[in-house]
């Protein structure tokens, strides 16, 4: 199963660790990947708060365990402290959460 | 089959043009709506950016805690997306066929404008037939 990369980012938004496997379509600029990764998972989390169908309010607020296109998923972890981990994989892999938790 | 939640559709600007909930969910207001709609506009458009990949694709899948969210982009652009619950199967196929829907009683409507909210009385049975799975 491949591995495309791997982003790890602190609570401020800070790429603590980048790691890349196989990456076709090199990213013109890392930094801005980084950014841009960031700010995607910080608006999907958003967004899955105010879709959320469930009306569980006293729950914490809930949050996605992963997301996928045609060409790629994105398994996402985070951690009470804030760290956040996304792991870019192929799209037919199954769900790699405790990948993620021993990466942790 | 009330696994499904709502479904929403979007043009390919990124406008809410329809927009209906199947189940009994706190639905604050259209404004919400259309907000959400345009946000998941954009997200879809950045994560086929962040893709290693060239020519990828925006999110067809999205899961989350307590539910689960597909989206089907036709090849004009628009967007198709429901909110089901998690690990509901055969999304996919339900997805094509409300974009069936889409082009039998929307598009082929002489009276509809492309890219303006949908208020066509026929695709609105059909999809709720389609989606409950029994005739009305």
């Amino acid at each position: 199963m491949g591995w495309n990369s791997f982003y790890m980012f602190n609570r401020q938004g800070v790429c603590l660790c980048y790691q890349e496997w196989s990456r076709p379509k090199p990213a013109a600029n890392a930094k801005d990947d980084q950014k841009m990764m960031f700010g995607l998972l910080f608006s999907l989390k958003a967004f899955v708060n105010k879709i959320d169908p469930s009306d569980d309010s006293k729950s914490a607020e809930g949050t996605f365990q992963s997301f996928r296109t045609d060409t790629c998923k994105f398994h996402y972890l985070e951690s009470q402290s804030g760290i956040r981990m996304v792991l870019v994989t192929d799209p037919l892999a199954g769900d790699l959460r405790d990948t993620l938790k021993h990466i942790y | 089959m009330s696994s499904i939640y709502s479904l929403y559709i979007v043009n390919k600007s990124g406008g809410l043009i329809y927009q209906k909930d199947f189940a009994d969910i706190a639905r604050a207001d259209t404004n919400e709506a259309m907000t959400l709609a345009s946000i998941w506009h954009s997200l879809h458009t950045i994560s086929a950016q962040l893709s290693p990949h060239t020519d990828s694709g925006g999110i067809e899948l999205l899961e989350a805690d307590t539910f689960n969210l597909h989206c089907y982009q036709s090849p004009t652009g628009t967007k198709f997306f429901m909110i089901c619950a998690p690990r509901t199967m055969g999304m996919d196929s339900t997805l094509k066929n409300i974009y069936n829907l889409y082009a039998d009683y929307v598009l082929k409507n002489p009276f509809y404008e492309m890219e303006m909210p949908i208020r066509c009385s026929q695709f609105d049975a059909k999809l709720i037939e389609n989606v409950r799975g029994t005739p009305l």
